[in-house]
């Protein structure tokens, strides 16, 4: 017997260049992954296929077809459901979390709807169909689990029961989605309960949650490992690269939810050397991240949280914990500080009685930390059927199956959301809710001030490498053993302090803020560091003054800035995105070797020692710098120098002129 | 150069002042030829600066800007050069946002950044602060053509029309690298972005009920005023 899967996308999915993969659809498809070995297990004969076009479905010339469908997707079920009856004449299953939780919108061309998690109904009615494929309602009526089409009237049995002991269910074949670009290889460490937002927008209702044990969670991460070295088997990558290359994405919010759980399996994954094999990305709430949470997540080769969480309010929704601005801010902190990038997922409308002060004020506390985020998202959040939201809805508008049609699944669209459209929020009008999500959707296509190249995360460990190298440098050739030393910080990434044994010297930190620095210096000091720290000050030569009282006699000031003469400065200046280069936001003002001579000549300091960092070894930025003054000779004969384009840092080493 | 500009830029706003325009709110520098234009005319003409010189500091350590001002007055905000100078230039225009009227408009005057003048300074002096143009001692801020719409965007302004101030300097050289780096702005020395308050930008004065009124949708038909050159 043949068996084809048809997971159902919605129309969005396939936008653009080919199959996008994104969205519920997608995570709701990966159910699949497990439920095939599981099949052909029980069914060591059965032929399966998963299709996700039409075409090819009919291609396949199946003798049984299941169709799996979200919410986002169901609309198209009826239409395929009839198409392929009418080509194939073969028996047409409906499975997935829609139908599960809305069984009576079952298609007329849909034999039999599975309700709840399939294996057990459809371990069943494979044994039913592998006998009879013309079985009839007569045959697999008693199956539990089931509602069906007989004579023109619906009918449903009894409730099916769930897989108790979900460590015994087979390995996902994650391979299936190799084939389906467009996203990471997703992991679900937590199977099919109710009380978790992947749980309810993408997987079959069941009774209660049910954890996979940490063992069955690493295997299953070793095995997707083990999939990646397969699939590249034939691409030179070197063991080294493999942990900045291959992604595992932990989908489910409950990863952390157990802290002795979730610590097992950071110890399973260290004691098999998988950090070395691929990174994760992993879906947490503000309220499960914490230095603990995040010195762990930073050991496996985390490189991005997936940070998920509603509008500020005190009230919590039983299945999403509540957020603050003093949550949130606290948890970028900590992320930070254990170098986990952010990828925010913001949820306008989890509780209907947000309010517009509480939306206000969390748009304004998003706005504060909009740099900080990786990247910032938006979401609407449907009233899925199943859902809390869903019940809300129901209690409000008596919503029915097809106005489901007229809600926003994939990408909200504001110019499209009309007053006629259903609102659970109970505080604003759906008018003032259009322009809300709007205003929320342009803060978050404002990607700051770090270009995405350099958000990835061998960019982000190279960066952490270059900091490390530097300070080591800088610790061999100018610090002692017991000198003091004054830091002057206007971004914590650039600090020493981080670098340093803590007994090494007394290192004092004197941070910048708002164009100044706060306060004076604490004491006389052997060496101020200025580590791009004098490109924040509003009155440079103010700031230089006032800190070189702070010197010792003898005392010497070590100042490093960004060279603006640079090639990679000047193209930013003629492509006009200065403003969105790498140069931070803090920056305010910019400086080359003949400025910084003049600015520290003109503040009473004299240059003892000057260095240069030079990046000529790019083939791209010897063919701009080259590129670039080839234009000039040619239209505007003024020499330049060639060398100065190549100069991305320059350090300076000066002291107070005496006389 | 720059004090051709300023006269000529003073002589286009002072064009483009309308009627309507009653009571003006002035940050940046001082503009002495529209202020005694609105004030000749029996209009209210309120410079930033006289009130709060402390404007340009605004930032997230110190996000207020009191000023004894009635809100909801002004039919015009007029931003003279000012963002360049400020540290946190959203968050200035933030706050004069709300002593705007429910229709106010407002003048962003500013410079380009990405003027051949400063490309040039880059290659020979290295970004050598001036005494006016982008890279005027004063200036911590720089702004294009793309930020300045996006600035208006973030802070509840919807962009409706823009002036600019052309100087061209090395015609063929800017002409080769307007091509190539496909950059049509080489030889604009500033913009006048004219913007116009969206009464139902959503994240301020939110506890005010007018606030929730429909979107009043900008008239994309008003003249459109043309470049000083």
């Amino acid at each position: 017997m043949k068996l084809a899967f048809f997971p159902l996308f919605h129309p969005s999915s396939f936008d653009g260049k080919g199959f996008q993969g994104t969205g519920i659809d997608f995570m709701s498809a990966y159910y699949l992954t497990g439920l095939l070995p599981f099949l052909e297990k029980h069914f060591p004969d059965l032929q399966t296929c998963v299709e996700i076009t039409l075409p090819r479905i009919l291609l396949q010339r199946p003798d049984l077809v299941v169709i799996w469908s979200s919410t986002p997707s169901f609309e198209q079920v009826e239409t395929v459901a009839e198409v392929i009856k009418q080509n194939l004449e073969i028996p047409i299953l409906l499975a997935g979390p829609h139908i599960s939780h809305l069984p009576t919108a079952l298609p007329a061309h849909v034999d039999i709807g599975i309700l709840g998690e399939p294996e057990i109904p459809l371990h069943q009615l494979l044994g039913i169909f592998s006998k009879d494929l013309q079985a009839g309602p007569m045959k697999y009526g008693k199956v539990p689990g089931l509602i069906y089409q007989s004579r023109g009237r619906i009918y449903s049995g009894s409730p099916a029961k769930s897989i108790q002991q979900i460590d015994q269910l087979p390995m996902p074949r994650h391979s299936l989605l190799h084939s389906l670009p467009g996203r990471s290889i997703p992991l679900v460490s937590v199977s099919r309960g109710p009380h978790s937002l992947m749980g309810l927008l993408t997987q079959p209702p069941s009774g209660r949650v049910r954890f996979f044990s940490p063992e069955r969670t690493v295997a299953e991460i070793a095995q997707i490992a083990a999939d990646y070295r397969q699939l590249y088997s034939k691409w030179p990558v070197p063991a080294e690269m493999l942990a900045y290359i291959f992604p595992v994405y932990i989908a489910d919010e409950l990863f952390l939810a157990q802290p002795e759980r979730f610590q097992a399996i950071c110890e399973g994954i260290l004691a098999q050397n998988l950090h070395k094999s691929v990174f994760f990305m992993v879906n947490a709430y503000p309220s499960q991240l914490n230095p603990e949470t995040c010195r762990w997540l930073q050991l496996i080769n985390t490189r991005k949280i997936i940070l998920t969480f509603p509008s500020f309010s005190t009230r919590e929704a039983p299945w999403m914990p509540a957020c603050s601005a003093e949550l949130l801010t606290r948890t970028l902190d900590v992320c930070e500080q254990y170098r986990l990038g952010v990828i925010g997922n913001f949820l306008l409308n989890p509780l209907a009685e947000t309010t517009r002060r509480e939306m206000a004020h969390t748009y304004w506390t998003l706005w504060e930390n909009r740099r900080r985020f990786d990247k910032l998202k938006a979401f609407y959040l449907p009233p899925m059927p199943g859902t809390p939201l869903w019940e809300q809805y129901q209690q409000q508008y008596k919503l029915k199956a097809e106005d489901l049609e007229r809600l926003p699944w994939q990408q909200f669209d504001p110019e499209r959301f009309t007053p006629t459209v259903p609102l659970v929020n109970r505080t604003v009008d759906a008018e003032s809710f259009a322009s809300i999500m709007k205003g929320f959707q342009v803060l978050a296509a404002d990607d700051g001030g770090v270009p995405d190249q350099e958000k990835a995360p061998m960019k982000q460990d190279q960066a952490y490498q270059m900091q490390l190298q530097s300070a080591k440098a800088l610790q061999k050739k100018y610090l002692h053993p017991g000198m003091d030393v004054l830091e002057v910080i206007l971004d914590e990434s650039f600090s020493l302090k981080p670098y340093l044994a803590s007994d090494f010297c007394d290192l004092q930190q004197l941070k910048v803020e708002g164009g100044q620095l706060k306060g004076p210096a604490p004491r006389p000091v052997d060496l101020i560091i200025l580590r791009g720290s004098l490109a924040g000050l509003r009155e440079p030569q103010a700031a230089l003054v006032s800190l070189s009282q702070s010197l010792k006699p003898d005392g010497q000031m070590l100042i490093s800035l960004l060279n603006a003469q640079n090639i990679a400065f000047i193209l930013s200046a003629l492509n006009w995105s200065l403003e969105r280069s790498s140069y931070p936001y803090k920056l305010l003002r910019y400086y080359s070797e003949n400025t910084a001579r003049e600015l520290i000549q003109s503040a009473g300091l004299k240059i003892l020692d000057l260095e240069y960092t030079i990046m000529n070894n790019i083939q791209g930025f010897r063919d701009s710098v080259e590129g670039l003054l080839k234009r000039f000779e040619t239209f505007w004969p003024l020499a330049v120098s060639e060398e100065r384009l190549y100069i991305m840092e320059i350090s300076m080493l000066v002291k107070k002129n005496r006389k | 150069m720059y004090d051709q500009y300023r006269q000529q830029m003073a002589e286009k706003l002072k064009s483009l002042i309308k009627p309507e325009h009653q009571r003006v709110l002035c940050v940046g520098d001082p503009l002495a030829l529209i202020q005694t234009q609105i004030q000749e005319q029996g209009g209210e003409f309120v410079l930033v600066e006289s009130l709060n010189p402390n404007w340009r500091d605004i930032s997230r350590d110190q996000p207020k800007l009191p000023l004894d001002l009635p809100e909801k007055h002004f039919d015009l905000l007029l931003v003279y050069h000012a963002l360049e100078q400020a540290i946190d230039p959203e968050r200035l225009i933030l706050e004069l946002r709300k002593y705007m009227q429910p229709e106010g408009q407002i003048y962003i005057v500013a410079y380009n950044v990405g003027h051949i003048s400063t490309i040039i300074n880059l290659l020979t002096e290295g970004w050598a602060y001036q005494d006016d143009g982008a890279l005027r001692h004063s200036h911590v801020r720089y702004f294009s053509n793309e930020s300045l719409r996006k600035l208006m965007d973030q802070v509840g302004f919807e962009f409706v029309d823009e002036v600019v101030y052309q100087i061209q300097q090395l015609p063929v050289l800017t002409r080769q690298l307007s091509q190539i780096m496909k950059n049509p702005y080489l030889s604009i020395l500033s913009f006048i972005m004219i913007g116009r308050k969206i009464n139902s930008f959503p994240f301020i004065d939110f506890e005010d009920d007018s606030e929730k009124e429909a979107p009043v949708k900008a008239d994309k038909k008003s003249e459109s005023p043309a470049s000083p050159n």
